[in-house]
């Protein structure tokens, strides 16, 4: 059997347009849903977990209707659930997901390099701070906090690339590489404001404005930027404008 | 960062945009991002010297770290700088109460140890100088020079001065003492300023024991395995041949000051002379001169610098290893009104210190 539900009933729903059909086989008490455009995306759950059985959404005359569940507040809920089981998480909560997990990986990595510019620069003065109010010496404070600096960096990456999966977030190869592509513009705008790199500097911020679709501001502009501010103020803003379209997103 | 070059997925290498301008294939930053993770090694490149300065000015040293300890209404802990509260009417025994670890773990938060050569320079009369010398690590790479309180010191000063003498050599901590009194009348001719006088003169000399660390270092650790812990500076700065004639003559006038501060019976002598590189001959008669007829010597040393500034002038240096100093100390005098007054402000009270 093949139901559809339209955009007219989800938004009735209190739910944005997600489009797309359901295939349900009563026999195997699956359902199936199958992008009918575009490159396929399948997602089988079992009816159970679809909570069908329940009557929170149910099938009318062959045709899985969710503006047919009620416009009560619990049920619409339910149904929300229900279509979250489908279709995967929201965009909204998976890219904020993407995008602290996008954010912590740069803040993570910045954290690292600059403290290993200023080991570089000042020394003491690096070693000083860092060591105040430590007991340990010099020696194996510096090495425990450069396995520290590494270990948070690739931690943080790990996350970052867990979110942006697939199966988790619901992006596309399209997606993905989006983020990825949005993730080291704003790291080579954090490097190249501390290198001062002015050529680096107008790159990275042509591709983030690529990525984000925002008016690219000129090197000149960002010039006052330090490495931790352009993470603060860049990263979160860049990542929640990346513009996946809806197909990008469900494909 | 940008030294890497994106490719779009059939391998053609692209600016940094979203898609290919030869095929319209999406550009792949998958590796790339990855790579973000590759975090440079931490470098760490510390001057080779470090200074530490207690009641004295910092002097000229390049490649060097300067850092200086002392009291002050306000605590106050930053990299070059360590001020201890200042304690009302305070001499050096309130100090050496207070916690003497902070010396020590300030000097280790700054990487004053990791220095390959260490000196201190201190006043032997500030408060604070018994504390450093009970602070101060035995380690073979540090060479502590110290100006001792003289005639024209306070009783207190000159008891703060013998106290710290003594703790030095009850510690075996090799030590180089100049006069502060000898300092004080000290002028020096630099090519660029022209003459100075006092603490600025006697910086050349501190400089040139700086430019010598090696060798001081060799002469003091090897003078202390000798029991020599004391060795006593004497300087004749800016000599010149229309003063003395020759190298030679200055370094006879240089041992008759020697002599006249009775320091005679030297058991080591380190000789550091700097003057132009085309007088490097003439210092090494020089040092001859000086070391002729000193049959107590055990073991000697010579340094010659290249003086650069003025090329008529030179400087002849020796650092001579005596266990006699303490008895002639110029200090004792004030040392023992105040001992006598107090007797926690003696040699007995930096026993239960010790």
């Amino acid at each position: 059997l093949k139901h559809s539900f339209s955009a007219r009933s989800v938004r009735q729903a209190g739910m944005s347009y997600l489009g797309g059909a359901l295939t349900v086989d009563d026999e195997a008490r699956t359902v199936e849903v199958v992008r009918t455009e575009g490159r396929v995306r399948k997602r089988t759950v079992t009816m159970a977990r679809l909570k069908i059985g329940d009557a929170k959404a149910r099938l009318v005359n062959g045709e899985l209707r969710l503006g047919d569940v009620g416009v009560q507040l619990a049920s619409l809920a339910e149904a929300e659930e229900a279509l979250s089981l489908i279709l995967g998480p929201r965009r909204s909560e998976a890219m904020a997901r993407i995008a602290e997990a996008a954010n912590g990986f740069l803040s993570a990595r910045a954290r690292a390099v600059s403290a290993l510019a200023e080991l570089r620069e000042r020394p003491r003065e690096a070693m000083f701070r860092m060591q105040e109010g430590s007991k340990e010496g010099a020696e194996d404070f510096l090495a425990k906090s450069e396995s520290n600096w590494r270990s948070e960096t690739e931690e943080a990456f790990d996350s970052l690339t867990a979110e942006t999966d697939p199966k988790k977030s619901g992006l596309d190869a399209s997606g993905v590489n989006k983020v990825q592509a949005a993730v080291y513009a704003i790291a080579a705008i954090q490097d190249s404001l501390a290198s001062k790199d002015q050529k680096a500097l107008g790159d990275a911020l042509g591709l983030l404005s690529e990525v984000s679709k925002e008016k690219s501001p000129t090197p000149d502009a960002v010039a006052g930027w330090d490495a931790a501010k352009a993470t603060d103020e860049l990263a979160p803003r860049a990542l929640a404008k990346i513009n996946i379209t809806g197909a990008d997103w469900l494909q | 960062l940008f030294k890497s070059t994106p490719r779009c997925i059939s391998g053609h290498e692209c600016p940094f945009t979203l898609f290919c301008a030869t095929c319209g294939g999406m550009v792949v930053y998958r590796d790339l991002v990855a790579g973000l993770t590759e975090l440079p090694r931490a470098e760490v490149k510390l001057e080779g010297t470090s200074v530490l300065l207690v009641g004295v000015s910092p002097f000229a040293g390049e490649g060097t770290f300067f850092c200086s300890l002392d009291t002050d209404v306000k605590e106050e802990r930053t990299v070059d700088r360590l001020r201890l509260k200042q304690i009302s009417g305070g001499a050096w025994l309130d100090y050496c109460r207070a916690d003497r670890g902070l010396i020590d773990s300030w000097l280790r938060a700054n990487s004053f140890f990791r220095s390959v050569h260490k000196m201190v320079v201190l006043d032997l009369a500030h408060p604070l100088s018994v504390l450093t010398v009970l602070s101060l690590p035995l380690d073979q790479s540090l060479v502590v020079v110290g100006l001792a309180a003289g005639d024209g010191s306070t009783p207190m000063e000159q008891n703060t001065s013998h106290v710290a003498l003594e703790a030095s050599m009850r510690r075996k901590l090799p030590i180089v003492v100049a006069s502060r009194d000898e300092v004080a009348k000290m002028s020096y001719f630099l090519g660029r300023e022209g003459l100075v006088t006092g603490f600025a003169a006697f910086e050349r000399p501190l400089g040139s024991m700086l430019e010598a660390m090696p060798a001081m270092q060799d002469a003091l650790y090897g003078d202390a395995r000798l029991g020599v812990v004391v060795h006593r500076l004497m300087v004749l700065a800016s000599a010149s041949d229309a003063v003395y004639r020759s190298p030679s003559d200055a370094a006879r006038a240089l041992k008759a000051l020697t002599e006249s501060q009775g320091v005679a019976n030297a058991s080591s002598v380190l000789m550091i002379g700097s003057a132009a590189r085309a007088r490097s001959g003439e210092m090494k008669s020089a040092f001859d001169v000086f070391l002729h007829g000193m049959d107590e010597v055990v073991a000697s040393k010579r340094v010659t610098l290249s003086r650069r500034d003025v090329e008529e002038v030179y400087d002849l240096m020796a650092v001579l290893g005596t266990d006699e100093w303490s008895s002639k100390d110029a200090a004792r005098k004030g040392y023992e009104t105040i001992a006598n007054k107090s007797k926690e402000l003696s040699v007995e009270g930096l026993e239960a210190l010790l």
